[in-house]
């Protein structure tokens, strides 16, 4: 993997919300592989591109905390948006106020993860050296096109570009294997939004993502 | 992770015959009274059977395994259960004043068993249908125990030689509802995320979990998407997380089962219903519940392996100290339920962080009737707005079991609480000392060691400017006290928490009123001789103290007074 990069992203919070408990938010152990993708697409991304996820190491004890914030419980629907394009009258708003849900998180501490990456080419000219290279320099100046976050808009991550090999040493380093169960692989956006999960297994701190198209992806 | 273990104690769960849980397909109900028919459907003389178990005087329903709801009676919806339901539906009248709703309830029954149950043989089942056929709902009154019965749900039962046999266990009553129930199950299929099982049939809503305080009666759901924000990509519902319809029901009936009212796995931690389970039958996971609230202290198997773990040694009686141990603490935040904790650890780990604890908690008691393994809910109440548990506060809690659990610091805020409640009620209890003690003695040992060693008494050596204005503060008090005995407002009630705080704006004045006290009282020289001793090491008063140090102080008060009293009783008795 000539064109692989590495990344370290560590955050105060961080919430990887489960499916199955997105309501009243509960995070995975870790950092999702697509979530890990948001962080590398907000550095850097093109059309021509696609992220893959190739590895996570987790360098910090996975830690839990409780957090209570007010979320709002509507979503502004098409329908309005569509007659407000319409008779350009309409309007098109959602107030918090009318609205707010009182919800709980049960929220990632103090977080640090290693992110081993690559991309694909989608479409477009062949030039990987190209993207590299951006990615490199705008990860290496802290550039980004909006600023990358654990899981939730609200948990900001920072970020260092390894050129290395990561130095940090895993919390995990001496636990051979440890089975995080099913977790969200990432969304088949070409087919019908549907979620793909895989076994996450963590063997001394790394956790090996398989492919989005492995056979051990499942939808 | 949490729906996994539950899917899996549920197994455990199933395995065990004693357990009674449910299968698939069945659920547990209150029963009050049974309705025993012959062959020929008919009614005998005394056909309703009461059920109720009377161990203290009021009478309890039981809790019979019947076939589960199919779906949620919402509104003026009209949906049969199978070979059970209240009475306006087996009998066409109830008490909800609408009689006409009544016999439409009950004609649906009817056709719903008809169309279950026209073509078997089976004699049960037939004499359920011949009953419903000849019934005739204007006969209910005459019933026995009507009144108490009406509305209630009610099992069918058949006159057997012998004992009479409730119709829903007969093998072909499940067999005709395992099969109805899987041709009417989710269409949708997919891989369950719990799982990871292929093509398995999806659950849209999720069954309700019920038992956790303050949660609505008729129970929340953990897994609930009922608002438009919560859906993604166009997904209804549950299909937003797909789990199968079989993990569903494990691990609702799992959680059910742990949560049921008489449960010795539940504990109540401030607004958390927490439960707890190991992997495998443990006896650590009975008694669990009781190291938090321990409300039988009499316990000896539990103060024997209390008293061992305190002492950092493992009680033998754990075969498998790395048996997995779960914890899930749960509360309830409008029709749902959220996880306010969830922890993974193994018997070994768990009692080890136990014991722990309350040998970081151990402190001189004041009384001998002082608990010596308080249990959460009674330190948790000392921090409290005149010690009502409703005052605890939820997060504080919650980061106190937190802290007990994983060996962490405990948190700031626990501290912080306690000088509060100290300062607006100038009272430092056994229980607030052993908190302060221990929060001080897991501070020093995880994040920066204190200048001096807490220990469980007085240490008179401890040159710590804090802890010493404390002793100092506790002399000044009895120095008073013996000059005026009947004190009604002592320096205690009008200076401790400006002395704990800003000992500079307040200690020169305390020390120049006791000036006075000792002249006056009988014995005063003594308390000259302990103030002196004391101000060895002080060379000035600082101007305030952090929150540590008022910790410090609130400790050398606690320890130094029980030595005053101990001195004074002794030349009483010369």
């Amino acid at each position: 993997m000539a064109y692989g990069i590495k990344l370290k992203v560590w955050g105060e919070y961080a919430c990887f919300t489960r499916p199955e408990m997105k309501v009243e938010r509960v995070s995975y152990d870790v950092i999702t592989p697509s979530a890990a993708r948001g962080v590398l697409e907000a550095i850097y991304w093109k059309p021509e591109i696609r992220w893959v996820i190739d590895r996570i190491h987790v360098f910090k004890p996975i830690r839990f905390d409780n957090i209570r914030r007010n979320e709002l419980g509507n979503k502004l629907s098409s329908a309005n948006v569509k007659k407000a394009m319409k008779d350009g009258k309409s309007p098109v708003e959602i107030f918090i106020e009318d609205n707010r849900q009182q919800r709980a998180a049960t929220v990632l501490r103090a977080v640090a993860y290693g992110i081993e990456a690559h991309f694909e080419i989608r479409k477009g000219e062949n030039n990987t050296a190209k993207h590299v290279e951006m990615f490199s320099r705008r990860a290496r100046r802290g550039q980004y096109f909006h600023h990358p976050y654990l899981g939730c808009r609200e948990f900001p991550a920072h970020f260092e570009l390894v050129e290395e090999d990561f130095t940090d040493k895993s919390a995990f380093e001496d636990e051979d294997e440890r089975d995080l169960g099913w977790m969200l692989h990432d969304i088949d956006f070409n087919n019908n939004m549907e979620a793909r999960f895989f076994r996450a297994v963590m063997r001394n701190g790394v956790i090996d993502v398989p492919p989005f198209g492995a056979e051990e992806v499942v939808a | 992770m949490i729906l996994q273990a539950l899917d899996g104690y549920y197994k455990r769960l199933a395995d065990d015959p004693e357990k009674n849980i449910s299968v698939q397909g069945f659920g547990t109900q209150k029963f009050y009274f049974g309705l025993l028919i012959n062959k020929n459907g008919e009614l005998l003389e005394n056909s309703v059977i009461d059920l109720r178990e009377t161990p203290k005087k009021k009478p309890l329903p039981i809790l019979l395994n019947v076939p589960q709801e199919m779906e949620e009676r919402s509104g003026s919806k009209v949906a049969p259960h199978f070979l059970w339901d209240n009475t306006g539906y087996v009998l066409g009248v109830d008490d909800k004043g609408k009689p006409e709703k009544a016999l439409k309830k009950f004609d649906a029954f009817k056709d719903f068993h008809h169309q279950l149950c026209d073509d078997t043989e089976d004699e049960g089942l037939q004499a359920v249908l011949r009953f419903l056929d000849s019934w005739n709902p204007e006969n209910a009154s005459e019933l026995r125990y009507w009144d108490e019965m009406r509305g209630m749900q009610i099992a069918f039962m058949l006159a057997m030689e012998g004992r009479p046999q409730y119709i829903h266990d007969r093998p072909e009553a499940k067999r005709i509802w395992l099969e109805y129930l899987k041709k009417n199950s989710a269409e949708i299929r997919g891989n369950c995320l719990v799982s990871g099982k292929k093509d398995s049939p999806i659950a849209r809503l999720h069954p309700a979990i019920k038992g956790v305080r303050g949660a609505q009666t008729k129970g929340a759901a953990i897994v609930s998407f009922n608002l438009k924000s919560f859906t993604s990509y166009n997904k209804e519902q549950s299909y937003n997380a797909p789990v199968s319809t079989e993990v569903t029901f494990n691990y609702t009936t799992a959680l059910n089962y742990l949560l049921r009212s008489d449960s010795r796995q539940k504990v109540q931690i401030g607004d958390a219903t927490t439960v707890f389970w190991t992997e495998r039958e443990s006896f650590v996971e009975g008694f669990m519940g009781a190291v938090f609230d321990p409300s039988d202290n009499d316990n000896k198997q539990l103060r024997t392996y209390l008293e061992a773990v305190r002492k950092g040694k493992m009680p033998d009686d754990i075969e498998e100290p790395d048996m997995k141990f779960f914890i899930l603490g749960l509360s309830p935040n409008a029709s749902r339920l959220s996880v306010r904790f969830w922890h993974v650890t193994t018997t070994e780990d768990i009692s080890m962080k136990i014991g722990q604890h309350f040998s970081d908690l151990v402190i001189n008691r004041e009384y001998d009737n002082n608990p010596e393994f308080p249990g959460m809910w009674q330190l948790l109440r000392e921090t409290a707005v005149l010690r009502k548990l409703d005052n605890v506060s939820p997060v504080l809690a919650g980061a106190f079991m937190r802290a007990i659990l994983t060996g962490e610091s405990y948190p700031r805020s626990l501290l912080s609480t306690v000088i509060t409640r100290i300062r607006s009620d100038q009272t430092v209890n056994y229980l607030r000392a052993a908190m302060i003690k221990a929060y001080l003695v897991r501070y020093s040992r995880k994040i920066k060691p204190l200048e001096m060693e807490v220990k469980m008494g007085l240490d008179k050596e401890s040159p710590n400017i804090a802890y010493r204005l404390g002793r100092l503060f506790a002399v000044l008090e009895k120095a008073q006290k013996d000059a005026i005995p009947g004190a009604k407002a002592t320096i205690k009630d009008r200076y401790y928490s400006s002395a704990s705080a800003t000992p500079r704006a307040v200690f020169p004045q305390l020390l120049r009123l006791a000036q006075h006290h000792i002249q006056k009282a009988e014995y005063g020289y003594s308390s000259d001789k302990r103030i002196e001793e004391i101000m060895q090491e002080i060379q000035s008063f600082p101007g305030h103290l952090s929150i540590e140090d008022q910790g410090l102080f609130a400790l050398g008060y606690y320890h130094q007074r029980p030595e005053l009293f101990k001195k004074s009783e002794k030349k009483e008795e010369k």
